[in-house]
């Protein structure tokens, strides 16, 4: 694999050479001295956003030492747990099992409600999965809503750094799954402005 | 088992770089002047430096930036203790780049760290790196040149990720020409540094989603790593 480059001198391409550049570019404290070679370079190598390639795993990208204690890990930790959860509510055979795996799940929201500032996609899914779930007053998801929570979850989970529009067209599918992803507070609100302009 | 002389701290940081790269992004064609636009106001005094349609590289208090077709890159030699500035000086400068030109894909996504540490002699740090017995080599004299080895060069990688680790014990030269009508008041400078250089090299192997990266915290979170697996390295002797 190519390194971070070095310097910022480019060797002019030619035809049929493929360069690969060997470093992340960063200021050249040393003159470089490498011996400029194809022998280890290799079409094998090539990424691109059209290449056959996997992508890496989100878990794998945040890979951390034991104890380390960033957010974004921590986050990944809990989209991991929740989503195990609702997968087993999923796959529950009573009702009173899969709303035990979804009590579970619940619990865990919270916590991840702490780590919202992560990003503003990240944010505006876990504030409506946390409003959702208050707004269910202990009755119990449908094997709908389950899905389609398991399945936003689990996305999460693989790209927690969304933007905000494309946390709000997962916001819409969990509202189209028939959750209620809006405070009670902003209905009272707009209960009074609507009141107040029929006046 | 035995240990060095060396740790992480004895190393002062030199300079990080983050540095993403991608398929090549024509936007950038029509976007550059936007990029720099918005740059602008996040940025103290942040200056063009060299620029051509294909390759445009700017300055600022913050750090040197560099923007192409297929990459972009941040660095800076302010580093705080926990690199949480760079962090998010970063985050603003790759946010606005793949905002702009419209990335959905990394190829490869890099952070670099160099730091030196400063010895009298170049003999010392030889020996200091030497020491260190990173490799399972005799003191034999090689290729009959030398016993030592003054650089020593590793590489980690899977499918996934990959870090190049490099020693080098070396000395660099630092000088400063000034116009002869000038010297009156700025004398020239011609230092020598001696020492070993330290430099790791973090990257991604396989493609990452837009979506998927963090800036901010992956750069903090890498750093981290960096520094404490450099540590082991330094201070268990390279066993």
């Amino acid at each position: 694999m190519s390194d971070t480059e070095l310097t910022t001198v480019r060797v002019p391409l030619k035809e049929n050479v493929f360069v690969f550049q060997e470093q992340t570019t960063a200021p050249t404290v040393s003159p470089d001295k490498l011996t400029q070679s194809l022998g280890t370079t290799g079409l094998a190598q090539v990424h691109g956003a059209n290449a056959l390639v996997v992508r890496i795993d989100t878990a794998r990208l945040y890979d951390a030492p034991v104890g380390d204690s960033s957010n974004i890990v921590r986050a990944l930790e809990l989209l991991k747990e929740a989503s195990d959860h609702f997968e087993d509510a999923r796959k529950a055979t009573t009702v009173i099992a899969a709303d035990r795996s979804l009590q579970r799940a619940q619990k865990i929201l919270p916590n991840l409600f702490a780590l919202r500032s992560i990003g503003d996609g990240f944010g505006v899914i876990v504030n409506s999965l946390y409003v959702a779930f208050t707004n269910l007053r202990g009755k119990p998801m449908n094997s709908k809503q389950v899905d389609v929570v398991w399945r936003v979850l689990r996305n999460l989970r693989n790209a927690p750094a969304l933007s905000f529009d494309q946390g709000i067209q997962a916001v819409e599918e969990l509202e189209e799954s028939g959750l209620e992803v809006d405070p009670p507070e902003l209905e009272l609100l707009l209960g009074d402005s609507e009141s107040r302009d029929d006046d | 088992m035995p240990t060095s002389m060396l740790n992480i701290d004895d190393f002062a940081p030199f300079s990080v770089t983050c540095e993403l790269r991608f398929k090549n992004a024509y936007l950038i064609f029509d976007r550059t002047g936007k990029i720099l636009e918005d740059l602008r106001e996040h940025f103290t005094e942040l200056e063009i430096s060299s620029a051509s349609p294909q390759q445009t590289g700017f300055t600022a208090q913050e750090g040197t930036f560099g923007l192409e077709i297929g990459a972009c890159r941040f660095t800076s030699s302010k580093l705080d203790g926990t690199g949480e500035a760079f962090a998010k000086q970063g985050k603003l400068f790759f946010d606005t780049v793949v905002e702009q030109l419209n990335v959905t894909v990394f190829t490869r996504i890099g952070l670099r760290y160099i730091a030196r540490k400063e010895f009298k002699s170049e003999e010392e740090a030889k020996v200091s790196l030497a020491s260190l017995a990173l490799a399972n080599l005799g003191p034999t004299k090689r290729f009959n040149i030398s016993e030592n080895p003054i650089e020593a060069v590793f590489r980690w990688e899977d499918k996934d990720l990959g870090v190049l680790f490099r020693l080098k014990a070396e000395t660099t030269t630092v000088k400063l020409s000034v116009p002869p009508e000038l010297r009156a008041s700025v004398p020239p400078l011609d230092k020598k540094i001696i020492g070993i250089t330290l430099d790791v090299d973090y990257y991604t192997v396989a493609p990452v989603d837009r979506e998927q990266w963090e800036p901010d915290a992956w750069v903090r979170q890498k750093l981290r790593m960096i520094k404490k697996e450099a540590d082991g390295i330094l201070a268990g002797g390279g066993k």
